[in-house]
């Protein structure tokens, strides 16, 4: 019997994947390494230590999130009807994640600027994906904004939720983008010739529809959105 | 004798890192964006050598950065070391000697002893 040749195809978009990944994975990794070797090499005074091993926890955690997301995001995919939707209090989750990310965006000199509507309807969703899909997009978005600000909005849009993240950066062809949604593995950003996987988008796309919602990507010169279409709750009580 | 080391990095957190890699007798300069680089590279104090990221640079990718800086005259000889997370075989494409990069370091590699040697390696030492 022949091999198909069909394995090596599957085998190689699987490696590529997996180099993607490791190239997001990367920062918080190179931080923790870097610290590391500072440590070992007794670069840090005593009354320094403190303050370095809180971003090492930081960078650590960010590690975590990211791994966590990805795992839900496959397991989604895999097992679309095992994640657990209940009613959810979309300012809650939003407000949690903009609490993580502070640090993060600080260390950008970067603000997240939440603004949502009064008495927002609870979503029919599930807390972790919906923390994931913003967290994780937020977490990119702070990295490589040209903004002081990056706006976290969530209103009602047509008897369903909206949550926006909105700021000025680099923007990506509908090819280019289309092409992280679908696959986690290399693209090359036309405009700056660099490698990018687009793990948030990908980690979100897939969260955002298990939930039976949508994830749309706007793009305008330098201005930049990114927002998730969620159905609301057909239950009137919240689950806190 | 002080050395003036330009870092262009846009993690503060890993800034403050690579600037105690650094040799005692560095004067780092830090900028997040291409922009600020340019703007100490014309200040007054002469920088000795340029340490750049070539991905997370803001509105300016590394790339762009090392053709701005090697279209100016003055700063034609200035050294430039590179420091990346992306697999160098990732950047294949990138002419690193038309730009005059005399290193590149992958970032989760660096160590002080590996920093201290790439800057005296670009000083002739």
């Amino acid at each position: 019997m022949q091999l198909s040749g069909d394995g090596a195809q599957l085998g190689e978009r699987h490696v590529q994947a997996l180099r993607s990944l490791g190239m997001d994975l990367q920062l918080p990794l190179t931080y923790l390494q870097n610290v590391l070797s500072l440590l070992r090499a007794g670069y840090y005074q005593k009354d320094e230590l403190p303050h370095h091993f809180e971003s090492l926890n930081t960078n650590a955690q960010r590690l975590q999130s990211m791994l966590d997301g990805l795992l839900l995001a496959m397991n989604s995919l895999e097992h679309p009807d095992q994640l657990q939707l209940t009613p959810l209090n979309v300012s809650s989750v939003l407000h949690d994640v903009r609490q993580n990310l502070r640090p993060l965006a600080h260390s950008y000199h970067c603000e997240i600027d939440f603004q949502t509507t009064r008495s927002l309807v609870p979503v029919h969703a599930n807390y972790q994906a919906l923390k994931h899909s913003v967290g994780s997009l937020l977490d990119t978005m702070v990295q490589s904004s040209e903004s002081e600000v990056i706006e976290l909005l969530a209103h009602h849009q047509g008897g369903k939720v909206m949550i926006t993240l909105r700021d000025r950066g680099q923007s990506l062809s509908h090819a280019t983008i289309d092409s992280m949604l679908e696959r986690l593995g290399t693209t090359v950003i036309p405009s700056s010739h660099l490698p990018s996987s687009g793990f948030a988008l990908y980690v979100a796309h897939n969260l955002v529809r298990s939930m039976n919602g949508s994830l749309h990507v706007q793009q305008q010169k330098d201005r930049r959105a990114v927002s998730f279409v969620l159905p609301k709750s057909e239950q009137l009580s919240l689950i806190s | 004798m002080s050395v003036h080391v330009l870092l262009i990095e846009p993690d503060i957190s890993l800034a403050d890192i690579y600037a105690r890699m650094m040799p005692k007798a560095v004067t780092c300069s830090h900028v997040r964006q291409a922009q600020e680089a340019i703007d100490v590279l014309d200040g007054e104090q002469t920088v000795d050598v340029v340490i750049t990221d070539i991905h997370r640079t803001g509105s300016n990718n590394g790339v762009e950065i090392l053709h701005e800086i090697r279209s100016y005259e003055d700063w034609l000889d200035v050294p430039i070391l590179v420091i990346s997370d992306i697999p160098p075989e990732r950047l294949n494409h990138v002419d690193w000697q038309r730009y005059g990069v005399q290193g590149f370091i992958r970032k989760h590699l660096l160590t002080p002893q590996l920093m201290q040697r790439q800057i005296n390696a670009c000083l002739g030492r």
